[in-house]
C-alpha cells in the first residue's frame, strides 16, 4: 500500500517535470519569439511589426538570448522561490495574479464537480436499479443530449434563457452566490451526464454478479445489498471517469470563465493568449496541469484504497 | 469475360452476413439503423452544401441583417447579413472535413504507434508508453491552445494540431489490446512458425483488436467537433471568414436578444450531429462486442 | 414421516431466444428432518435450479410451477417479504463458484458478520461469535483469515469462509450448491471432511447438490439422480451405491476412477429439443422398444425407492 503511493507519487512527479518541459519547448520554441512579444508590448503595440535591432536590444537587456536549458531552469527554479517573472500584459508579477484568480476557478471547479459527482452518482444508480421503465429511458436520452452538447453553447442558452427571458440571473461576474449559478450548471453538466451513463453501465454490470445473488441469498435487506456492496463496487469504473471529467472541467472552465466574466485562471489563460504573454501562459498552463495531475494522483491512490486488488503497472 | 468469372463475381457481390454475429443484433436495433442512415445523410449533405442553397453564405447585406426566417432566407440572417442556413450547411462542410481528417490520420498514426510500441515490448514499449502519458496528462483544449499559439490560425494548422491531441488516445488504447493479444496461443504458434512480426501483428493481431478503437474513433469525431467549435468561439483557429458554427454563436453573441436564432441554431447543430456519431459509437460498441447487452442508448 | 422439505412437481422453464429450457420436470421428492438428500447428475442436468429454486434466487423470467413445502408452508406462494425472514435465517445457501460469491471488496470477517447480525447478535460479541465460526471451520489463524479479502485466500479457504457465513445464521436448513466444483484433490478432501464435521455436529437438515459421487456417498443419506432435468431414481444412499436400478445411475458409478471410468457413450440431448420417448434411450446399454416414443413415469419400487425407467414399471 505504502509502495504504491510511492511510486505513484514518483510517477506524478516524473509526468510533471516532462510536462514542464513539454510546455516550456512549446512556448519558447520559435525563436526570437519572446523578444519580439516583449519588444512589441513594451514599446510597439501588438499590431506593429518589430524592427530586428529592436528585438535585439530587448533580447540582451532582458537576457533573453540564455541557453534555452538555462531559461528553463529558472522558471522551474521560480516555482520554489515564489519568482516567475513579470507578465508582460499587466505588469505584474505571475505569482500574484496566479494568487488572485486561482481561488475563484477552484471555487468553481470543485462546485461543479461536486454537483456533477453527487446529481451523477444519485442519478446512474436510479437509472440502474429502475432500468428500463420511464425514468430510465428519459435519464438516458437526457445525458446523452447533455454528453453531445458543447459547454459554451449550454452557457450560451442558459444565459438566454434565464438572464435575458425570464432574468432571475445575473448574466455575467463574480461576487454573491448568485453568480455561480449558471456556470456551475454550464460547466457541470457534461460531467455529470458521462458520469450518470457510466454509473448507471456499472451498477447493472454489477448486479449481475453472483456475489449480488449470494448476498441476496444471505437474506440481507435489499437497501443493505444496494450500499455496502453493489455501490462500492460498481464505484470503481466510475473513478476513473471522473479524474478524466475533472480534466474536462479545467479545459471547460477556460471557456464557461470567458463567457461569464468569471476571474478565474482559465479566463486569464484566454486574456494571455490573445496577447501572447508568453511569460504569463507557461506558469498558467503548467498550474493547469499540475491541477489535473494532482486530481489524478488522489484519483489513482482512492482507487488503490477500495480495490487493493490492483497493481500499478 | 467468360461466364466462370462472370459468376464468381456475383457470388461475391452476395457476401452472406448472416454468419456475423454483428449483423444479427444490428437487425434488433432498429434505432442504430436510422443512426447510421442519418449518418450518411450528414457526410452527403456536407459534401452537397453548394447545392441545397442558393445563398453565398459570405454575401453581405447590411440593410438586412439579424432578421427573422423568411422566404429568402430559411433561418434568417446574422448581424452582416448572411444567410444564416446557407452558413450552417457551409459550416457542417468545416466541422466535418475537419474533424473526419483529423480522426482519420490520428487514427492511423495512433493506431501504428501503439500497436507497434506493444507488440515490441522491451525499452522501446516504456519509452513510447511514457510518451503517450505524457500527451494524455494534458487536458485537450489546453494542449490545443499551447499549440495553436505555436502554429497559428488556419485549417491545416488546425488538422495538424488536433491530430497530435487526439493520437495518443489511440494509441494508449490499442497497445492495451495488443500487450494482451500478444500472449495469445495463435500469436506464439505463429512467432514459431518465423511469420515475421509485421505481419503477424497487420493480418493477425489487429483485426482482433481493432473494433474497440473504431469505437473510440466514432465517438471521437463528435468529441472532435466539440473541440473544433469550442475553439473557434474562443476565436482560435479557424479564419473568420470561413462559417464554422462556434464562430457563429461568438458573433451572434451581442445581438442574443434580437436575432436569438443565431446563437440557438449553430448550437443546436453541433450538438445534433454529435449526438449522432455518439450514439453511433456506443452502438457500434453493443454490436460488436459480444458480451455487451443489446439495449441501446436512449 | 416429519419431512422438513417436500418438493412436488416442481417444474421449472425459462424462455429464450431459441426456445423455452425446461430446466426442471416434475421434480419430486421429500427430506426428513436432520437428513442430507443428495442430488446428483451431470453439469445441465437441472440440479443447481432446484437448489436456487428453494431459495427463490432464479431470474424474474422464469416460469415456475408445483410446490415446494418447507415444514408444511409451500414457499413458492409467499411474498417476497414474507420469504425473507426465511431466506438467509433458516435456509441457508453454500454456493458453488466461491470465489465469485464472495464481495472482492469487503474483508471476509465482515461478509461473515452480515450474516451473524441477522441473527440479532449484540454488536459487541459479533467479532467474537465470526472468529469463533471460521475457528470451528478448521481455520488456524483465524484473525488473519478475517480481515483479509477474498482474493488473498486460496479456493478452498474461500469455499470455507462460503459455507461458514451460511452456518452464522444457525440454519435449520443447508442448500450446498456443488461444493466441492472446480477444487484440486487437497482442497476437495478438506472440504469434504469439514462438511461431514458440520453433518455430525449438528442437527439440520441438508440438501446436497453436486457431481461428486464420491461427496454424495459420503455425505447423503438418500440421494436423486437427475438427468435431463428429471429425477431418474431416486432412494437411500447405500442402498443405490450397492445395486442401482437405473442404467444412467449404473453407468454414472462405473465411471467413477476406482471403478474403472468407464464413460457412458453419447451425450444429454440439451434442454430444447427433448426426445419423445425416453429421454435416456439413445444412451441406453438395454434400450427396449417402449423407450422410443413412450415417456417412462417415476414409480415407486420400494416404499422409499423410486425409479423412472420402463423395465421397472409394472
Amino acid at each position: 500500500m505504502h509502495q504504491y503511493i510511492l511510486k505513484r507519487t514518483g510517477y506524478l512527479i516524473l509526468t510533471l517535470i516532462f510536462s514542464s518541459i513539454f510546455t516550456f519547448t512549446v512556448i519558447n520554441a520559435i525563436p526570437g519569439e519572446p523578444a519580439e512579444v516583449l519588444a512589441k508590448h513594451l514599446f510597439l503595440g501588438l499590431e506593429e511589426s518589430a524592427p530586428p535591432e529592436l528585438i535585439e536590444e530587448v533580447a540582451f537587456r532582458y537576457d533573453l538570448n540564455r541557453p534555452l536549458l538555462e531559461q528553463y531552469f529558472e522558471w522551474i527554479q521560480g516555482f520554489f522561490v515564489g519568482d516567475l517573472g513579470n507578465s508582460i500584459l499587466y505588469h505584474k508579477p505571475v505569482t500574484r495574479l496566479l494568487a488572485l484568480y486561482l481561488p475563484p476557478t477552484l471555487i468553481l471547479t470543485c462546485s461543479a464537480m461536486t454537483f456533477a459527482i453527487i446529481t451523477g452518482l444519485i442519478l446512474g444508480v436510479l437509472s440502474a436499479i429502475r432500468q428500463n421503465t420511464l425514468i430510465d429511458h428519459l435519464v438516458r436520452f437526457l445525458t446523452i443530449f447533455c454528453v453531445s452538447m458543447p459547454a459554451f453553447w449550454v452557457a450560451v442558452m442558459l444565459v438566454l434563457i434565464f438572464s435575458l427571458w425570464l432574468g432571475i440571473t445575473p448574466v455575467a461576474g463574480y461576487g454573491s452566490p448568485k453568480y455561480l449559478i449558471l456556470p456551475l450548471f454550464a460547466l457541470g453538466l457534461h460531467s455529470m451526464a458521462s458520469i450518470t451513463r457510466i454509473m448507471r453501465t456499472s451498477m447493472l454490470d454489477t448486479m449481475e454478479k453472483p456475489f449480488m445473488t449470494f448476498s441476496k441469498a444471505k437474506g440481507l435487506p435489499w437497501r443493505k445489498i444496494l450500499i455496502s456492496h453493489a455501490c462500492k463496487n460498481a464505484l470503481l469504473p466510475v473513478l476513473t471517469v471522473i479524474g478524466m471529467s475533472f480534466g474536462s472541467l479545467l479545459a471547460g472552465s477556460v471557456v464557461i470563465e470567458t463567457v461569464f466574466a468569471w476571474p478565474g485562471i482559465g479566463a486569464l489563460l484566454m486574456k494571455a493568449i490573445s496577447a501572447r504573454d508568453l511569460v504569463l501562459i507557461e506558469s498558467t498552463i503548467l498550474v493547469i496541469v499540475f491541477m489535473f495531475l494532482m486530481v489524478n494522483f488522489v484519483i489513482d491512490i482512492l482507487y488503490h484504497v477500495i480495490d487493493p486488488r490492483i497493481n500499478y503497472e | 469475360m467468360s461466364e466462370t468469372v462472370h459468376i464468381a463475381i456475383l457470388r461475391g457481390l452476395s457476401i452472406s452476413w448472416e454468419k456475423y454475429d454483428w449483423y444479427h443484433r444490428l437487425k434488433e436495433r432498429r434505432d442504430l439503423q436510422i443512426v447510421f442512415v442519418c449518418i450518411i445523410i450528414v457526410f452527403v449533405l456536407s459534401l452537397c452544401a453548394p447545392l441545397l442553397t442558393g445563398q453565398n453564405p459570405n454575401s453581405q447585406d447590411l440593410r438586412g441583417k439579424n432578421q427573422g426566417p423568411s422566404l429568402d432566407h430559411l433561418l434568417g440572417t446574422d448581424y452582416l447579413g448572411r444567410d444564416l442556413f446557407a452558413r450552417v450547411m457551409y459550416g457542417l462542410q468545416t466541422s466535418l472535413g475537419i474533424a473526419g481528417t483529423t480522426i482519420l490520420i490520428s487514427f492511423v498514426i495512433g493506431v501504428s504507434i501503439g500497436s507497434l510500441s506493444g507488440y515490441l515490448g522491451g525499452w522501446v514499449d516504456n519509452c513510447i508508453a511514457r510518451i503517450i502519458d505524457l500527451f494524455l496528462a494534458f487536458p485537450s483544449i489546453i494542449l490545443a491552445l499551447a499549440l495553436m499559439l505555436l502554429m497559428g490560425s488556419g485549417i491545416l494548422n488546425m488538422i495538424m494540431m488536433l491530430t497530435i491531441v487526439q493520437w495518443a488516445s489511440f494509441a494508449r488504447l490499442i497497445r492495451g489490446q495488443v500487450l494482451s493479444e500478444k500472449n495469445q496461443d495463435y500469436v506464439l504458434s505463429s512467432r514459431a512458425a518465423g511469420l515475421p512480426g509485421w505481419w503477424i501483428v497487420t493480418k493477425h493481431i489487429l483485426p482482433n483488436c481493432i473494433m474497440p478503437v473504431i469505437v473510440l474513433a466514432t465517438m471521437d469525431i463528435g468529441h472532435t467537433i466539440l473541440t473544433i467549435s469550442t475553439l473557434s468561439f474562443l476565436g482560435i483557429g479557424i479564419p473568420p471568414a470561413i462559417p464554422e458554427w462556434g464562430s457563429m454563436i461568438n458573433s451572434g453573441l451581442p445581438y442574443m436578444r434580437i436575432a436569438p436564432f443565431n446563437v440557438i441554431i449553430p448550437g443546436l447543430m453541433i450538438t445534433c450531429v454529435t449526438l449522432l456519431f455518439n450514439i453511433a459509437g456506443e452502438g457500434l460498441r453493443d454490436i460488436t462486442n459480444p458480451l455487451a447487452d443489446n439495449e441501446g442508448s436512449l | 414421516m416429519n419431512s422438513i422439505l417436500e418438493v412436488t412437481d416442481l417444474n421449472v422453464s425459462f424462455p429464450t431466444r431459441n426456445g423455452v429450457i425446461h430446466a426442471s420436470q416434475q421434480v419430486s421428492f421429500r427430506i426428513s428432518k436432520g437428513k442430507s438428500c443428495v442430488l446428483v447428475g451431470e453439469t445441465g442436468s437441472g440440479k443447481s435450479v432446484i437448489g436456487q429454486s428453494v431459495l427463490r434466487l432464479l431470474p424474474q423470467k422464469s416460469i415456475i410451477s408445483g410446490s415446494i413445502r418447507y415444514k408444511g408452508l409451500d414457499i413458492l406462494t409467499l411474498s417476497e417479504e414474507e420469504f425473507s425472514h426465511l431466506r438467509g435465517r433458516e435456509i441457508s445457501l453454500v454456493p458453488q463458484n466461491p470465489s465469485a460469491s464472495l464481495d472482492p471488496l469487503m474483508k471476509c470477517g465482515d461478509q461473515i458478520a452480515e450474516s451473524v447480525e441477522l441473527r440479532g447478535v449484540k454488536k459487541s460479541s459479533v467479532t467474537e461469535e465470526v472468529l469463533h465460526i471460521l475457528s470451528n471451520l478448521r481455520f488456524l489463524d483465524p484473525v488473519r483469515v478475517s480481515l483479509s479479502l477474498p482474493s488473498r485466500l486460496s479456493g478452498g479457504m474461500r469455499q470455507r469462509v462460503a459455507t461458514g457465513i451460511a452456518l452464522a445464521s444457525k440454519p435449520q436448513f443447508l442448500v450446498l450448491d456443488e461444493p466441492t466444483k472446480g477444487l484440486d484433490y487437497a482442497a476437495r478432501t478438506s472440504t469434504i471432511d469439514i462438511l461431514h464435521h458440520i453433518k455430525a455436529n449438528r442437527q439440520d437438515t441438508q440438501l446436497l447438490i453436486t457431481h461428486d459421487l464420491d461427496l454424495a456417498h459420503r455425505i447423503g443419506d438418500t440421494m436423486g439422480v437427475l438427468y435431463s432435468g428429471e429425477l431418474v431414481e431416486f432412494g437411500p444412499v447405500n442402498e443405490i451405491f450397492s445395486n442401482p436400478l437405473h442404467p444412467y445411475t449404473k453407468g454414472l458409478i462405473s465411471a467413477l476412477p476406482r471403478n474403472g471410468m468407464k464413460p457412458i457413450p453419447g451425450s444429454c440431448p440439451g434442454f430444447l429439443n427433448l426426445p419423445k420417448g425416453c429421454y435416456f434411450h439413445k444412451r441406453c446399454p438395454h434400450p427396449c422398444a417402449r423407450g422410443e416414443d413412450v415417456h417412462p413415469e417415476i414409480c415407486d419400487i420400494s416404499e422409499e425407492r423410486q425409479v423412472r425407467c420402463h423395465r421397472f414399471s409394472a
